[in-house]
């Protein structure tokens, strides 16, 4: 074949680009188990402090979006807990790191300074035994405490843990709707209920009573009228005679709108049920069929949907709210 | 992150010549005359704006889905020299007064370090199209203020007395020190 | 300098006066940025050194059948698929060795000295002689990277050390400036550009006796 010709060229440039292909896919298929390794074995003596004997793994791609600036990495011990390691600037430039771990009942099991640079005696308290000590009693939903003196390392170490809980909430969120289903039945069940508290991030459950807390975080014993659904601060304005426009808070503070027929203290229907986190799978089952409670009245109780937990409890909160609010009239 | 801090920083803070060492090549060359030096900056801003914003497309809505992200390497250096060949040829047809004023550095600038790295640095920092955008734009045109810069101080330095080592490309060492030195200063600036 | 006067220099003399990095400039960027450490430098030289035997020998194998008008993106295409490699087994095995070179290691594709040796002796010798010139070529480069390293370093942080990539073992870390006396701009881009003036203007003076010595020769 004539080494001009066009032909000829087409089919070594292909040759070329499929011998280099072929070169680069044997090479990555050898390296990249020993990189994701090495990814992990950097961090894992430290990772092992917290969850000793646990199975890690990376997930740092999943759930740490640029949402979340100041959180580098995010560590899964399978189930056991999530872990984040954070940087920030306090009041040395040239900033520092921190890991700070999660147990999946939401409480703070670890917090420890990776690298900082911090005047030492003001700044690096927020990293010494008494802090630590402070941090790990909390849980996921608390804000850091400040040090008077290191007003400025204890804040910016409090805005990135801030981000890290958000994180961890948002993961335990999605996992705590299919827990609580499941744990349905265990009402009395310690690991349910603070599996639930703890996926709750703006939930005023932990103040409200026992029974309470339990009945909300089982799926058939409240009814409309006792059940507890506060966090999901439902409202609702009359629009015309016994219909009302409602709005609600669902799951990851996503909104939740209907319009929710009712007469004689009974519900007709709930028409035009939506979310902002329609399509996302989550409270889309009743976003398609909301017919559960027609005719509930406040005496009903209504079964959450399993997977819904939020989103349940927001329909259900509109639904009290607009019962309410005719029989208040 | 704000657009703005993205392209000072890109232009001025981390400068490209100065803080990264790239572009050298072209910088030693190019900068003997004023008029040159303009010439290649102007090209050098095109070819990576073009080059960097097909390269982020590339990545993200044909590698990244196929799995394919350890090709990256070498589509990007295809796809660099594919766009200057397309450049060249482009300009040769349609503003050959265009042309004989750029048409000379377009090679050259296939294989400046500038270029892939610009186009890479946009996939590592993780920017979205804007960001890319603004810092192909930022970043060349730092290179651009520098390539003018030194021009206009060489053309100065050839009527002094320099010690006979030194003379030609080594003081031009010196100056670029001399320079880093005084953009270091803009260090704290976003 | 008159052909004479090339052949008559010695190996180690040729090393100097045609120094890809200070005597031709070519390969200036990664020279002036990886050169802070001799780990650094030892780690970018040898990855050099093995893409530009390997690229020589390939492009010295299929210069004969590429025609002339798309050697450019055949080279280019395998020189990048051996950085490439190069770039995943060095992730893989030396991560700290990785990190410290960063985008340096991508951007050994357009080192001028690869593509300028593949053009210039790969394309017209036979495999041996090409891994040869690989070889030597590569060679010098990781001299001078190791001799601005060297300066550098010491100048520098005052420590003379060095640590296996594979392991991050110290091997060995000789204190030979006290602290008060580094320089620490040394380690950065000033320091780099006037360490490489300088060794620039001591290559050219080499080169300029060479060039007197033998003028006085022939002269004789």
């Amino acid at each position: 074949m004539d080494k001009n010709s066009s032909t000829y060229k087409t089919i070594l440039l292909a040759a070329v680009c499929a011998i280099a292909g072929t070169c680069l896919a044997a090479a990555n298929a050898v390296t990249k188990p020993v990189i994701d390794e090495n990814a992990i074995a950097s961090v894992k003596v430290t990772l092992e402090q917290f969850f000793p004997g646990a199975e890690f793994s990376d997930v740092t791609s999943k759930y740490v979006t640029k949402d979340y600036p100041l959180v580098d990495a995010a560590y899964e011990a399978k189930d056991k807990g999530y872990i984040f390691t954070c940087h920030n600037t306090g009041y040395s430039s040239s900033g520092f790191k921190f890991i700070i771990a999660f147990s999946n009942d939401g409480s703070i099991v670890g917090y420890q300074g990776l690298e900082q640079n911090e005047t030492s005696g003001k700044g690096s308290l927020a990293f010494e035994q008494a802090y630590i000590d402070e941090v790990t009693a909390l849980t996921s939903s608390d804000t850091l405490p400040l040090i008077s003196g290191a007003t400025i390392t204890t804040t910016a170490v409090g805005t990135a843990a801030s981000q890290a809980e958000a994180i961890f909430n948002k993961i335990e969120g999605i996992s705590a709707d299919a827990s609580s289903t499941a744990a349905s039945t265990a009402t009395a069940s310690a690991s349910a209920s603070t599996t639930t508290t703890s996926g709750a991030t703006a939930s005023s459950s932990t103040t409200s009573g026992a029974s309470n807390k339990s009945s909300s975080s089982t799926t058939t014993s409240d009814t409309l009228g006792t059940g507890d659904y506060a966090s999901a601060n439902a409202s609702c304005t009359a629009s015309s005679d016994g219909v009302y426009a409602c709005k609600a808070t669902g799951f990851s503070g996503a909104s939740v709108t209907a319009t929710i027929t009712v007469k004689d203290n009974a519900i007709v229907s709930i028409a035009d049920l939506t979310g902002q986190d329609k399509g996302d799978g989550v409270g889309d089952a009743w976003y398609s069929d909301a017919s559960a409670f027609n005719g509930a009245t406040l005496d009903s109780s209504i079964d959450a949907l399993s997977g819904a937990t939020y989103t349940s409890k927001a329909v259900k909160g509109m639904a009290a709210a607009a019962l309410k609010a005719a029989a208040g009239k | 992150m704000n657009l703005f801090a993205l392209f000072i920083s890109a232009m001025l803070i981390n400068n490209i010549v100065l803080t990264k060492f790239l572009g050298m090549c072209p910088f030693m060359g190019v900068t003997t005359k004023l008029d040159s030096a303009i010439g290649m900056g102007a090209a050098v801003i095109f070819v990576i704006f073009g080059a960097s914003v097909l390269s982020w497309m590339l990545y993200y809505w044909v590698l990244v889905p196929l799995n394919l992200e350890y090709m990256e390497l070498i589509t990007f250096i295809l796809l660099i020299a594919a766009f200057v060949q397309f450049v060249e040829l482009f300009l040769k047809k349609n503003s050959p007064v265009l042309y004989k004023q750029l048409g000379i550095y377009l090679p050259l600038i296939t294989t400046n370090c500038t270029v892939l790295y610009v186009a890479q640095q946009n996939i590592t920092e993780g920017y979205t199209l804007v960001q890319t955008m603004v810092n192909s734009v930022a970043t060349p045109a730092g290179f651009m203020l520098m390539l003018v810069i030194f021009a206009t101080i060489r053309e100065r330095l050839q009527g002094n007395n320099i010690p006979k080592p030194f003379k030609g490309n080594p003081i031009a060492f010196v100056v670029a020190g001399i320079m880093a030195i005084a953009f270091s200063a803009l260090a704290g600036l976003v | 300098m008159s052909e004479n006067n090339v052949k008559k220099q010695s190996f180690f003399s040729k090393m100097i006066s045609e120094n890809p990095v200070f005597g031709l400039y070519l390969g200036i960027c990664s020279t002036l940025a990886i050169s802070t450490s001799l780990n650094n430098a030892l780690g970018m030289g040898v990855g050099v050194i093995v893409v530009l035997v390997l690229s020589n020998v390939v492009i010295s194998m299929i210069a004969k059948i590429t025609p002339d008008d798309i050697h450019i993106p055949v080279y280019i295409v395998v020189i990048a698929t051996l950085v490439t490699i190069l770039e995943m087994f060095m992730h893989a095995y030396t991560p700290d060795l990785y990190t410290a070179l960063g985008a340096f290691l991508s951007l050994i594709v357009v080192n001028c000295i690869i593509l300028g040796r593949a053009e210039a002796f790969a394309c017209d010798h036979n495999v041996k002689e090409s891994a040869l010139d690989g070889l030597q070529m590569g060679l010098a480069y990781t001299c001078s990277l190791l001799c601005m390293a060297l300066i550098r370093q010491i100048l520098g942080t005052g420590v003379l050390s060095l640590s296996n990539p594979f392991t991050s073992a110290v091997i060995f870390s000789v204190r030979i400036l006290p602290e008060a006396y580094a320089i620490p701009f040394m380690t950065q881009q000033t320091g780099s550009f006037f360490t490489f003036a300088c060794l620039a203007a001591a290559v050219a003076v080499y080169k300029e006796g060479i060039a007197n010595k033998s003028s006085k020769k022939e002269a004789k």
